[in-house]
């Protein structure tokens, strides 16, 4: 009995070991995508893991999308929605020899955490006139991470201070036209700030999720993403006085009483107040609009500006640009019709269903139809000239985000001063 | 039963490779993975590179790992005390024959029933709101100041309340389930003989609930290391150092957050081996600290109570010294008739007692584990 027993155990072992040397040889194929693009041309289908769930609405507009490139080709799309489960799943499914053509992600995460499972695109995209219509930052972006294009960013969004009309009207920052008068200088956008407590409002909304975003704003208007990245990861808070500068904004913000007072708000609480009429502006990403209107209920008129200029070393014209990105799998037996169906949605008529439907920035530069919710965005977005990353350079270093966030979170309770955030910074290094 | 080796081993074969692929597995890659610098789970070995103890030490230097190991043991000792302090309250209140148990045990167990995320966002966007929460709203009735309870010094306390509250009713069912099984009677002869709720509380349910507890303690261990959704919910976008777990910390490093590029694997399995390592030694304390026996009603002790009470029922306590061993765990016993009787040490241990003979004289007598002597009378 224990004899056999002891064979079964033995066994089992053996075959935990094998799936563990199994693991380790399964991978050897890498960068055998050589012969992909070959055989596109006789795909019947293709299978797409997407970032979307089948009841959001960027789902429901693929899905529609997917059934016309069916239509039009003869290609039918394989649509597995995964959510954003994606992120956690889709590397252990490429290194397990998933059978993916098509996948997306945030673009970013697609260009750096999982450039080495994409096909490089640039064949295909020259080939496509993609440049020509492209929103020229994003697949800059790409290439800056990625060395290559690797993927097709859509559904954009960008990054600066949304805000109500109807405060602006109310606190008279509107010209003979109706036209918002927005700042462009951090001074104006004091000035601005005051009108609207004059007005009776909160003149910025601020929620705890986003305190690392609006520093991250303040700071990299002053030195740059790059000075801002070295600074994090290097530390030196105390000796820089940028970093100290930009605490004092927020502290100064704080007692003039341009934030709330409960300010940072549990998300999403600091953001509504804007939809229930009490607060005015949010620094904030271009969602926020139907964010705010899907939490609340409201029906307002939303206007933008870019982050303003701080005399430091970068322009307003540089904001957080971000968006999803569709890749094709480096291992893609179809390779061509998995770049068709990118482009038949990153593109003309879809690009255009998908950036109304779903409020959002059109990635195709001859979709002149912006949703109403973010029209007013359209003007700062294409005077933005450079692109920060989320968090501006802050994130580059994972070890002192949560502490970051905590010091954040006092400073912009007003128990913290600027001399102490930089010091409880250095702290940590 | 004739044993069918055959049968076993068929039967056992498909659970014991399971066991091993899908657990066994696992577990040694993960160890050995928290020895090596790796960016993803699934790379590839080639790309292991064998840093020694490096993920541990880098581990216990990092502000946000320590923020998340205090945060938990605060979790574990405060919310514990409390947790299992309510919840035994409500389980014995519930026991005492209120009316409506049924209606009560219900409606405490009811946030169980709901989902954590709904739960928590109640919470955080409901009781716990600055401007219109329910616990402000009592507190200026009152005349108080309002407390900002997610601002940076309240948010883990919050947090705390919030999990306590979602967690109560669970323990407070098993422990009810624990006090249902002691047998009625028990308390029926407590109240015979005049004890307070209370008194009965402290000498029957305490003691015979401790394998109770110890489940309880061990479920909520388990639910401490594991502590994941509350603190996701109360820093729903960026995790904060005030709510921040192991575990959230840990999913950070291996997947990346939002616009967090680099990913380490490596010191993720670190974190995975360090709290098994905790749980380990948490177990181990548990078991010598809380001994598993199960507390008997009947002892040498308790025969002894129970027959001085009967010769005191019956007027007849001078007939206690009389075939008598002033050691309790020894017996004697009379055979009058035949003229003899026998001393008999019950216990696995040498015993030192004094006997006493029909007559009242008596003797020291010092005796071997489980020793038996027959003496004439």
């Amino acid at each position: 009995m224990k004899k056999i027993l002891a064979i079964v155990l033995v066994l089992a072992m053996a075959l935990s070991l094998a799936a563990c040397g199994g693991d380790t040889g399964s991978s050897a194929p890498a960068g055998g995508s050589s012969a992909a693009g070959d055989s596109s041309t006789a795909a019947q289908s293709i299978t797409y893991w997407s970032m979307w769930t089948s009841e959001e609405p960027q789902g429901k507009v693929i899905a529609e999308a997917a059934a016309a490139f069916e239509a039009e080709t003869g290609i039918h799309v394989n649509i597995e929605w995964k959510g954003r489960d994606i992120t956690t799943v889709l590397a252990a499914a490429l290194d397990g020899g998933e059978s993916i053509d098509v996948f997306d992600d945030d673009f970013q995460r697609v260009s750096t955490q999982f450039s080495s499972y994409c096909y490089d695109l640039e064949d295909m995209a020259a080939a496509a006139g993609y440049e020509d219509f492209a929103v020229a930052a994003l697949p800059a972006a790409v290439r800056r991470w990625a060395g290559s294009l690797v993927c097709i960013p859509y559904q954009p969004y960008t990054s600066g201070v949304f805000f109500t009309m109807s405060s602006f009207e109310a606190a008279g920052l509107v010209d003979e036209e109706g036209n918002a008068i927005v700042p462009t200088t951090w001074d104006e956008l004091l000035t601005t700030c005051k009108a609207l407590k004059d007005a009776g409002y909160t003149a910025l909304a601020q929620d705890d999720a986003y305190t690392m975003y609006a520093y991250g704003f303040l700071l990299a208007r002053l030195i740059g993403q790059e000075a801002v990245s070295t600074l994090a990861k290097e530390g030196g808070w105390a000796e820089n006085e940028a970093a100290k500068q930009a605490a004092q904004a927020i502290v100064d913000l704080k007692e003039n009483g341009y934030l709330s007072s409960t300010s940072p708000d549990a998300y999403p609480a600091g953001e509504n107040e804007i939809g229930f009429g009490t607060a005015s502006m949010v620094i904030n990403a271009s969602w926020v609009p139907s964010e705010i209107t899907n939490n609340t209920d409201c029906d307002e008129t939303w206007g933008f500006f870019n982050f303003p200029d701080m005399g430091g070393t970068d322009p307003a014209t540089v904001a957080n640009i971000g968006a999803q990105a569709m890749a094709v799998n480096k291992n893609s037996a179809n390779a061509q019709a998995a770049f068709d169906f990118i482009m038949f949605i990153t593109s003309g008529e879809w690009d255009q269903t998908m950036a109304l439907e779903t409020s959002s920035i059109p990635v195709d530069t001859r979709n002149t139809e912006w949703p109403e919710m973010i029209a007013g965005v359209r003007d700062g977005f294409n005077a933005q000239t450079d692109v920060y990353d989320w968090n501006m350079g802050l994130n580059d270093n994972a070890d002192i985000k949560e502490s970051l966030t905590a010091y954040l979170a006092q400073l912009f309770e007003g128990t913290m001063t600027a001399q102490e955030f930089v010091d409880s910074m250095d702290a940590l290094y | 039963m004739k044993q069918d080796k055959e049968m076993i081993v068929t039967f056992l074969t498909p659970a014991v490779l399971c066991f091993c692929i899908m657990f066994l597995y696992p577990v040694i890659r993960t160890v050995f993975m928290s020895f090596f610098d790796v960016s993803t789970v699934t790379a590839s070995f080639d790309k292991w590179t064998f840093v020694g103890i490096d993920n541990f030490t880098a581990l216990w230097k990092n502000p946000s790992f320590k923020g998340a190991m205090f945060n938990i043991l605060r979790i574990w000792v405060v919310g514990g005390i409390v947790t299992l302090l309510i919840s035994l309250l409500m389980a014995v209140i519930l026991t005492s024959g209120v009316r409506g148990k049924a209606t009560f045990r219900a409606i405490i167990y009811l946030p169980n029933v709901i989902s954590a995320v709904a739960l928590a966002t109640m919470w955080t966007q409901y009781v716990f709101s600055d401007k219109y929460g329910m616990f402000n709203d009592i507190i200026q009735l009152f005349g108080g100041d309002p407390i900002k309870w997610l601002g940076s010094t309240m948010k883990f306390w919050s947090m705390l309340i919030a999990f306590i509250f979602g967690a109560v009713g669970y323990y407070m069912l098993i422990f009810l389930s624990g006090i249902e099984r002691i047998p009625a009677d028990l308390y029926e002869a407590a109240t015979i003989d005049g004890a307070s709720k209370v008194a009965q509380f402290r000498y029957i349910t305490l003691p015979l609930l401790r394998n109770v507890f110890k489940t309880n303690l061990t479920f909520w261990t388990i639910n401490t290391i594991t502590f994941f959704v509350w603190s996701k919910m109360f820093s729903p976008v960026t995790s904060e150092l005030s709510t921040i777990s192991p575990v959230v910390y840990m999913m950070n490093i291996v997947f990346g957050g939002k616009g967090i590029i680099e990913t380490q694997a490596g010191r993720g399995a670190a974190v995975g081996v360090t709290l098994a390592i905790m749980v380990m030694i948490v177990f181990g304390l548990m078991n010598m600290l809380i001994k598993d026996d199960d507390i008997e009603l009947y002892s040498f002790e308790n025969s002894r109570i129970l027959y001085r009470s009967i010769l005191w029922a019956s007027h007849s306590e001078d007939e206690l010294h009389k075939w008598f061993s002033s050691n309790f765990n020894v017996e004697v016993h009379a055979y009058v008739k035949n003229g003899k009787y026998c001393v008999v040490n019950n216990t696995y241990e040498p015993q030192s007692t004094t006997v006493y003979k029909g007559d009242g004289s008596s003797f020291e007598l010092d005796m071997d584990a489980n020793e038996i002597r027959w003496y004439e009378i």
